[in-house]
């Protein structure tokens, strides 16, 4: 089961999609992808869930009222940064397109309307393609540990550091004492 | 009568007194002759002179040899004295001598005389000088000569000859005597008739002194009339204005008035009385008008002098007119029109010329000025002809060349319009996309799921007519029909609406370009404003809150298409002065006869400098490719220019920007 996270400011796309999602499972070659949809149609609370839970991947509407589909992108990617991006939308000019492939680096653009199988095969790919990055990493990660190049201390940090970007850095004060990330004082 | 014949007893040895003595012969020859040929007196006595003189010369140059060489002065005082006794007796012979025989005798006394005075005392004179040569003293040789003298052969003959000569002499005195004594009663009866004559003389001098009182009276009285016939004339001539002279027939000026005088610059008192007229007028001497008149030779001369410039005188009989260039008058010359006319006497004859100069160079320079001034107007209309039709070329060329500029102007200008609409269309492309995209995407999508729900649900209809209760609530679990009868109506509502979403997207982008009237027309602008709104949503809902604020307004007559791009411009305008989130007040009413809209912003505003420019074209202040700076320029041209509107815009950095539009109810076509 891959849970996916969607954000349209349009909530009959959302539901149109969760319809199509719900019915069909995304395949790529012999993987078959059976889908947990999150819809949401605001973007901060659309990452403000990506700050609780793992996302496999996120799809995103570019033109969205308080921030475009790029930021919203950038955000989530900073959370989770091993979660495939795609962009879904019905138009966006080259400057968008060119920032979405070079700094968020998007899996896949797909233009409005869409066409409902290029759209799960889309998604099948990117979840494919991030199991595999998953898979040839962990595989390597073992081969290190085998080796000796890594150590299981440093394997679980870098796995902590995945889930949790920043935790296994210590931000020391001039006088020793440790200070909080800013973010984290806000909350509380 | 015979000659005197020279023989060689006359020598005396003397060169000098031979020769001479020899010239006298010679002159009494030639008088004997010409007596004898009977030639006139006057000749003779002319030689007879000549003979007188010639011995007067001989003689002094015979006393003067004397002298010189010394000779006796008792016998050169006897010689003189015998020269002076002979001169006195051929005078007195001459003065008694009448015509005719007169000559004979006086020439028979001069050649017997000259005979013996050559023969006696010459040629003692001649041995005494001998003598003296010789070494003798002179007193011896007189003395000796003196006895000589007594010689009785030579003695007697010289006697002889001497008492002749005495008594001619003496006849010649009492001739002379008898002579001077007739003489005496003549001048005395020549005496009494002299005065008788004069008594005669002195009665007719009184008759003719009387006569010549009366008619000097007489010619007094004319001279006076005369003269002041004279005076009078001259005095009506000399005051006449018009440069006038007068020639007599000699060709002299008799008169030349003042006027003349001031003209010539030659006073009468130079010129009166000569010829000289000529020089007033030309360099060199030749005949004038008057002149010509005086010669009788005016037909024949005038082409030589006038060069065919002349003509009769219409008004004066013989009277002659020309006009001509007179360089040397003045300091830059005259023209002069002059006349000359013959003058005559009673009887009909020419006696002199009055020649009347009219100064006409005024007249011949303002001819003269006003011909180069024609000459000057006619070149210089000539010129502004062809200058006018120069000009006149060039300006239809110029015409021709702004009339294809215009043409051009109102092409771009129209190209200009439309490129800046579809680049507002090409901005509004992505809003509108996103807007027509969404609906059909989704609908689509839900189409396909509603394919699905349908295959679904006609196998639990399949499986209810098989009447299987176990296949049913297989096809019931698989359909998952709790979820269709909840999820059907919303999909297909869902999908409604999206659809009626295109198709009002469609409606207000027509409805916003006007493609079907593009003509003025009466139109609710509120309502374009409302479409407008539509198309542009997409552009600024996530940007702002857009508050309506309509007022009641009548239908404008305008042209909406070009009203609604004008809205667009103003709406993007605001939305893009908004940097995240603000306001956008949309407001209208009806004031004055005018509909006016309001579209004001909570945006960023701008300053002065920027307010002042933005009407300019190409003016922006948006980043590259956000704008074509356009807009502005093209709503101020549609609404002022096209509409007759006006657009207010007021400004405040930080606060934010209203733009105002004022549009006149009718619609008058731009002129």
């Amino acid at each position: 089961m891959s849970r996916i996270l969607i954000v349209d400011d349009e909530d009959s796309i959302l539901k149109s999609l969760k319809r199509l999602l719900r019915l069909a499972p995304c395949t790529y070659g012999n993987k078959t992808f059976t889908l947990d949809v999150h819809a949401f149609n605001s973007p901060t609370a659309a990452l403000e869930a990506a700050g609780k839970l793992e996302f496999d991947l996120f799809m995103s509407d570019y033109r969205m009222p308080v921030m475009d589909g790029i930021e919203f992108l950038m955000a989530a990617k900073a959370l989770q940064p091993d979660a495939a991006r795609l962009i879904l939308s019905g138009y966006a000019d080259l400057n968008a397109l060119v920032r979405a492939v070079n700094e968020v680096g998007i899996e896949r653009f797909i233009g409005k309307p869409w066409n409902d199988y290029d759209l799960m095969s889309a998604i099948g790919q990117a979840l494919a393609h991030r199991d595999l990055l998953l898979e040839n990493r962990q595989l390597a990660n073992l081969v290190r540990l085998e080796m000796g190049d890594t150590t299981e201390e440093a394997l679980e940090a870098e796995r902590l550091e995945r889930i949790e970007p920043g935790i296994t850095e210590v931000n020391w004060g001039p006088d020793g004492s440790v200070v909080l990330d800013p973010e984290f004082q806000a909350k509380e | 009568m015979d000659a005197f014949i020279w023989n060689e007893r006359y020598m005396t040895g003397e060169s000098i007194v031979d020769t001479e003595h020899q010239e006298l012969v010679r002159i009494i020859n030639l008088v004997v002759e010409k007596v004898s040929s009977e030639t006139p007196e006057d000749e003779i006595k002319s030689i007879m002179d000549r003979l007188v003189q010639y011995a007067v010369v001989h003689f002094r140059h015979e006393e003067e040899l004397m002298t010189a060489e010394g000779c006796d002065p008792r016998f050169i005082t006897q010689h003189i004295a015998i020269h002076r006794e002979f001169a006195r007796q051929v005078v007195n012979m001459r003065a008694i001598s009448g015509p005719g025989t007169g000559t004979e005798y006086l020439l028979r006394f001069l050649t017997s005389w000259l005979a013996h005075h050559i023969l006696g005392i010459d040629q003692a004179m001649a041995r005494q000088i001998r003598s003296i040569r010789a070494g003798s003293t002179a007193e011896a040789t007189y003395l000796e000569e003196s006895k000589r003298a007594t010689d009785p052969t030579t003695s007697s003959l010289l006697d002889a000859m001497n008492s002749l000569y005495q008594v001619i002499a003496a006849r010649n005195d009492s001739l002379q005597q008898m002579n001077e004594n007739l003489e005496n009663k003549v001048v005395e009866r020549t005496q009494d008739l002299r005065h008788e004559q004069e008594q005669l003389k002195a009665a007719m001098n009184e008759v003719a002194l009387t006569q010549k009182k009366l008619l000097e009276s007489e010619h007094k009285r004319n001279d006076a009339n005369k003269r002041n016939m004279e005076i009078y004339l001259a005095q009506i001539i000399d005051g006449d204005p018009v440069p006038t002279f007068v020639i007599d027939a000699k060709h002299h000026i008799t008169h030349w008035n003042q006027a003349c005088s001031g003209i010539s610059g030659v006073p009468a008192s130079e010129v009166v009385g000569t010829n000289l007229q000529w020089q007033t007028f030309y360099e060199t001497a030749r005949p004038t008008l008057a002149d010509l008149i005086v010669n009788g030779s005016i037909e024949e001369q005038f082409d030589t002098y006038y060069h065919g410039l002349f003509k009769r005188s219409s008004s004066v009989a013989g009277a002659y007119e020309a006009e001509s260039y007179f360089p040397k008058l003045g300091q830059n010359g005259r023209w002069l029109f002059f006349t000359a006319a013959p003058l005559r006497d009673t009887d009909g004859n020419l006696v002199g010329a009055i020649e009347t100069l009219q100064d006409v160079t005024d007249r011949k320079r303002a001819e003269e000025d006003l011909r180069q001034y024609q000459n000057q107007l006619e070149e210089l209309v000539t010129k502004r002809t062809s200058q006018l039709a120069d000009a006149n070329t060039e300006l239809v060329a110029e015409r021709h060349e702004l009339e294809q500029l215009l043409s051009k102007v109102e092409e771009a200008q129209q190209q200009l319009l439309q490129s800046e609409k579809m680049a507002a269309i090409g901005q509004l492309a992505a809003g509108v996309a996103h807007e027509i995209n969404n609906p059909v995407g989704f609908v689509n999508s839900n189409l396909g799921s509603l394919k699905t729900y349908v295959g679904h649900l006609l196998d639990v209809i399949s499986a209810y007519e098989n009447g299987d209760p176990a296949q049913i609530a297989q096809a019931r679990q698989s359909a998952d029909i709790e979820f269709l009868r909840e999820d059907l109506p919303s999909l297909l509502s869902e999908s409604q609406e999206g659809l009626s979403r295109v198709t009002k997207i469609v409606q207000d982008l027509k409805d916003f370009s006007h493609v079907d009237h593009t003509g003025h027309q009466q139109a609710n602008l509120n309502a374009a404003m409302e479409s407008t709104l539509n198309v542009v949503w997409n552009e600024i809902k996530y940007k702002a809150e857009v508050i309506r604020q309509f007022g009641d307004i009548p239908l404008v007559d305008c042209i909406p298409a070009q009203i609604n791009q004008v809205f667009m411009n103003l709406l993007v305008n605001a939305a893009q002065a908004i940097p995240t989130q603000g306001k956008i007040f949309v407001r209208s009413g009806f004031e004055h006869e005018h509909v006016w809209f309001e579209i004001e912003d909570t945006g960023h505003g701008m300053s002065d400098e920027v307010r002042q420019r933005i009407f300019e074209p190409f003016f922006t202040t948006k980043p590259v490719g956000k704008g074509t700076g356009l807009g502005l320029s093209i709503s101020y041209d549609i609404i002022v220019k096209k509409h007759r509107g006006r657009m207010d815009v007021t400004s405040k950095p930080g606060l934010g920007t209203c733009f105002r539009l004022w549009l006149p109810l009718t619609f008058s076509p731009p002129a």
